[in-house]
């Protein structure tokens, strides 16, 4: 048996089986249900029936106590002569359109009053269905009775006209209504809520009932018929359909095998998971055509790769070390491609720093080379982070001296560039504080301290030399003012132009502290000492011809404060003696 | 004017009602006595309208609108149901606004038996049985718009509680009446008087030649107030033509230092009877109290016209011993 | 014959002005004679009992001459004086006499009815009946 068979065969199976199952549970659910509906039916009518005959009564019941209320009732003491009983009794027989008679009794039983007028006088006979006392208005003791001669017809009336529907009120043995078709027949019965010993009962023709059901049956067949040739058909169309590609595939595998042609492609325009399978069969025909391919081409790059891969790292380790000899936006700028290394200028207003170490060539005669070379390599070595932290410009170091701007080749504004300045400034006085600390501690007695000085001007900024040798730089006045101002700075101070102070007095504390005309200038220059908040920190350094005094108030424990009062006291004693 | 506008409707509904009065039997509807539904439940009502102006007041108010249930049942049990809307709807020309307040009140709820002509007991909220003008205290029944001052300052118009009753054994045409109420009054929402306990003796007499003479004597708690004592007398005249009422009290409200308070309050009416429709009415009215400084004096005139009985339009001029009070009022009130 | 037209009609005369009519109770009653003062009462309803009996007042319907001489004769009221009782009564919860439609009820319901009390024509007394005042 050929797959495609067997698919055949399994599809049919498959819908076949499920069908045939529903519809057979269908059938004989709505068979069971048609069944469990006209019993249902039947006694939902019986139930509307059943309580329209009991408001008919109650209504009958009602109308009676309303008349008994009725003052007129007082005329069965006088025997109704005047007929208002009667009046009454016969309007409401034509109200109600009542088949039977209403009847006043005396307590001892003779009619008074009647809407059958032919009555009166004589002895109520036959059973009242309802009887009503009356009162007299003047008395307690009873006067008679309200009763009704009540014809079954009132209440049969009531049932509902239908050719397979048999009605029957059955009270006391007897048999009211219509009587039922055929022996064979549907029956409920039901009593009334008001009058239990009435019973209605309905009944229904049994085949009647299930003529339809008959019919539903011969249908259910012929559908099953008809269901099994379509889904045979069905079965057959869909079996080929899912085939037709699956053959094919193989009938192109077998022939990519057999020529080695790798071109061949198999034709399946389908969007569903037989198509995606076509189009994996084919990318992986056209991978293994491209990797065939692909192989020739690599060892001929192969060679290509290395020799470029070379002159890339000689490339990199080029800049790698020019980058310690260029400003690192310099070095950034000229290598990201922003501008190019050509001789040129242009003016900018900058914020110009310069900054050197007090008495350094004093300090450092008394050490040895090693060590000076050191101790000033750390020194610019975290000078430079921090000026690089507030995106400086470092133009150069000369010897101690370090001279920085802001502003080129990337400005954030004249302002902030100034205010960048003076917090670097700030915190490289901070740094230079711990590193006394440090330097202390590791055995050089005479740390130094720096001063800076700052200033705000127009300069002229570009590369500035001849075709092969090149320097980025400032030049101008500025440039000078702001070393000069530099120069005039107490150790461990900052001091700052009027220009800078401008920009930068609304975050920082800045005091006047001097006036300075440097060389060139004509009207004085107002300087500013920028005040640093941790001065506690600060040293105490006096130096005088007999004594060098150094401390650091912030640092002193009561201890050491002890030890120093003590040697001062000394002191004072020595003189005195 | 408003009030002219309410005009064709009211004329509309009682049309109605008299045309349906004169279709009525005995046996069947009649205007003024109600439906008997069945022989233990008759039902009826009453409304009013009143019509003011005076210097300080404009104002029009369906006074009241009440529904009456009431019958016997076995031997000599009675009840009576009354429940009233009062003043449901007021319109206030002077100062330009309309009230409405429909809730009803319970203005009667009582039950009555009768063990003999000598005594007859009536246990629940009913009229206090002092006087006459109290005994008729609706619109349709009067023969003015206006109440006395009498009879709304002077005593509780209802009481909650129990009133034996009956014709005095030992006299002729003599009745009497002994009434108690201990508690608050069974709806207090309109009553002259709040109180919680009363207490009182009345007497009627018919005297020969259309003379009637009757007075009281009792004893009430007003809410935070003193204990009240009052002496109340009732005359009243009739021939074809003409009536004559007369009804004066006086009482005395014990005050927590001092003398009591007294009070003193009558009025004289007389009707002069026109015709069975018509009538023209005169009315004096005084009333004085310690409690305050002057003493008020009404004068009345009016006129009364009855297309039948229980339909009553009424219009009366007062002078006021302050003479901004001086008014003009006319009703119109049915009882059905 | 003058004379005696003359005779007959004096002898006519008292019979003319004589009580035509006359309120009566059952015959076994125990109700004894009652005047019309008495008899306004219990017609107007003030009064309900007579000795033990409660009382069961019934009138006729309608304006019967027998009723409208009643009422002028006995109760001293003409129909707008009742009528204005009875609506007043309405307002106290008092209802007016049972009816009956027709003077031959009303003698049966009274010669039926305990405590019934009715009026009637003198001619349509009979031994059913008492009479306790005549007018």
């Amino acid at each position: 048996m050929s797959f495609k068979t067997k698919t055949i065969v399994l599809l049919i199976l498959l819908s076949l089986v499920p069908y045939v199952v529903t519809m057979g549970i269908l059938g004989s659910a709505y068979r069971h249900d048609m069944e469990s509906q006209l019993m249902a039916n039947m006694n939902y009518q019986l139930g509307i029936t059943i309580d329209r005959l009991d408001q008919s009564l109650l209504t009958l019941q009602n109308d009676m106590n309303f008349m008994a209320s009725l003052d007129i009732m007082n005329d069965v003491l006088s025997g109704d002569i005047d007929k208002r009983i009667v009046n009454v009794l016969q309007q409401k027989k034509t109200d109600l359109a009542l088949a039977g008679d209403f009847a006043v009794v005396d307590t001892k039983g003779t009619v008074i009053a009647s809407s059958d007028v032919n009555s009166i006088g004589t002895a109520f006979t036959g059973t009242p269905l309802l009887r009503v006392a009356l009162h007299s208005t003047f008395g307690d003791a009873a006067i008679g009775e309200l009763l009704v001669r009540y014809d079954m017809d009132n209440l049969t009336r009531y049932f509902a006209n239908d050719e397979h529907l048999a009605w029957s009120l059955l009270v006391g043995g007897e048999r009211f209504g219509a009587a039922p078709t055929t022996a064979a027949a549907l029956t409920i019965e039901g009593h009334l809520h008001s009058q239990p010993g009435m019973t209605v009962r309905l009944e229904q023709d049994r085949s009647l009932a299930f003529a339809a059901l008959d019919k539903l049956t011969r249908s259910f067949l012929f559908a099953l018929a008809i269901g099994t040739a379509l889904i045979a058909t069905i079965a057959f169309m869909v079996a080929n359909y899912i085939l037709h590609p699956i053959l094919l595939l193989a009938s192109t595998a077998r022939a990519i095998t057999e020529t080695q042609d790798y071109s061949k492609r198999v034709q399946v325009a389908r969007g569903d998971e037989i198509g995606k399978l076509a189009a994996a069969f084919n990318s992986m025909i056209g991978g293994m055509q491209d990797m065939i391919v692909r192989v020739k081409e690599e060892g001929e790059n192969k060679l290509k790769l290395a020799q470029e891969k070379n002159r890339a790292e000689m490339l990199q380790s080029l800049s790698n070390k020019l980058a310690k000899y260029l400003s690192p936006q310099i070095y950034q700028s000229i290598f990201s491609g922003e501008k190019d290394v050509t001789l040129g200028s242009s003016r900018k207003k900058l914020t110009i720093f310069f900054s050197d170490i007090v008495n350094f060539t004093g300090t450092t005669d008394q050490m040895e080379s090693e060590d000076l070379t050191q101790l000033l390599n750390h020194y610019l070595r975290e000078m430079t982070d921090i000026a690089l932290s507030h995106g400086a410009t470092i133009d150069k170091y000369i010897g101690d001296a370090i001279m920085i701007f802001f502003g080129d080749p990337h400005s954030r504004g004249v302002a902030d560039d100034a205010r960048y300045c003076v917090e670097m400034a700030l915190a490289m006085q901070r740094k230079v504080r711990e590193l006394q600390e440090l330097w202390r501690a590791t055995g050089y007695t005479k740390p130094f301290s720096i001063r800076i000085g700052i200033h705000t001007g127009y300069c002229t900024v570009g590369n500035f030399g001849t075709e092969n040798r090149m320097d980025y730089t400032i030049v101008g006045s500025s440039v000078n003012l702001a070393s000069r101002i530099q120069t005039s700075a107490a150790p461990g101070t900052i001091l700052i132009s009027e220009d800078t102070c401008l920009l930068v007095r609304d975050r920082f504390t800045c005091l006047p502290v001097a006036s300075v005309t440097p060389k060139g200038f004509i009207q004085p220059v107002l300087l500013y000492q920028v005040m640093q908040d941790d001065l506690s920190s600060q040293f105490v350094n006096v130096e005088q011809t007999g004594f060098h005094l150094q401390y650091q108030p912030g640092l002193l424990t009561p201890e050491s404060r002890e030890l120093l009062l003590q040697e001062l006291e000394k002191l004072r004693g020595g003189h005195n003696s | 004017m408003n009030f002219f506008s309410v005009r064709p409707t009211l004329a509309l509904c009682l049309l109605a009602l008299l045309s349906d009065a004169a279709a009525a039997q005995e046996s069947g509807y009649q205007l003024g006595r109600g439906k008997a539904l069945t022989d233990w439940l008759t039902t009826g009502g009453y409304f009013s309208t009143e019509y003011s102006d005076s210097n300080n007041e404009r104002k029009l108010l369906l006074d009241d609108l009440a529904l009456l249930l009431y019958g016997e049942k076995g031997r000599g049990f009675s009840y009576l149901l009354e429940v009233e809307s009062v003043e449901p709807y007021v319109a206030d020309f002077k100062h330009d606004t309309t009230t409405t307040n429909f809730p009803p009140t319970i203005e009667r709820l009582y039950l009555d038996y009768k063990i003999s002509d000598l005594v007859s007991v009536r246990i629940g909220k009913q009229i206090t049985p002092v006087g006459y003008w109290n005994l008729q205290p609706i619109n349709v029944l009067r023969e003015t718009t206006s109440n006395p001052l009498y009879s709304d300052r002077m005593i509780p118009k209802f009481l909650t509680g129990i009133d034996v009753y009956g014709y005095a054994p030992f006299a002729t045409d003599l009745t009497y009446h002994v009434f108690a109420q201990n508690g608050h009054d069974m709806d207090q929402s309109n009553i002259n008087i709040a109180i919680d306990r009363h207490y009182g003796f009345a007497l009627e007499k018919i005297l020969p030649g259309g003379w009637k003479l009757g007075g009281s004597v009792g004893r009430f708690q007003e809410l935070n107030s003193g204990a009240t004592r009052y002496l109340q007398l009732n005359t009243r005249y009739d021939t074809d033509r003409f009536t004559l009422l007369a009804e004066g009290s006086h009482k005395l409200q014990d005050q927590k230092s001092g003398s009591p308070r007294q009070s003193d309050a009558f009025y004289v009416q007389g009707e002069y009877h026109l015709s069975v429709q018509h009538s023209l009415i005169t009315r004096a009215e005084y009333l004085h109290d310690s409690g305050v400084e002057n003493s008020e004096r009404i004068g009345i005139v009016g006129y009364s016209y009855r297309p039948v009985f229980p339909v009553s339009l009424k219009i009366e001029y007062q002078w006021h011993q302050d003479s901004a009070q001086n008014r003009v009022m006319a009703s119109i009130s049915v009882l059905f | 014959m003058r004379i005696l037209i003359l005779v007959l009609s004096l002898l006519m005369l008292p019979a003319a002005t004589a009580a035509e009519y006359a309120v009566v109770v059952a015959s076994n009653s125990t109700i004894g004679a009652l005047d019309s003062a008495r008899l306004r009462d219990i017609f107007l309803r003030h009064r309900n009992f007579e000795g033990e009996v409660r009382l069961v007042p019934v009138n006729l319907l309608g304006e019967d001459s027998t009723r409208t001489h009643f009422e002028t004769s006995v109760l001293n009221m003409n129909r707008d004086e009742l009528n204005r009782y009875w609506i007043t009564g309405h307002f106290q919860g008092l209802k007016p006499p049972a009816t009956q439609a027709s003077l031959q009820s009303v003698k049966a319901f009274i010669a039926h009815v305990e405590g019934a009390i009715g009026y009637l024509p003198l001619a349509m007394v009979d031994d059913s009946l008492k009479v306790i005042h005549e007018f």
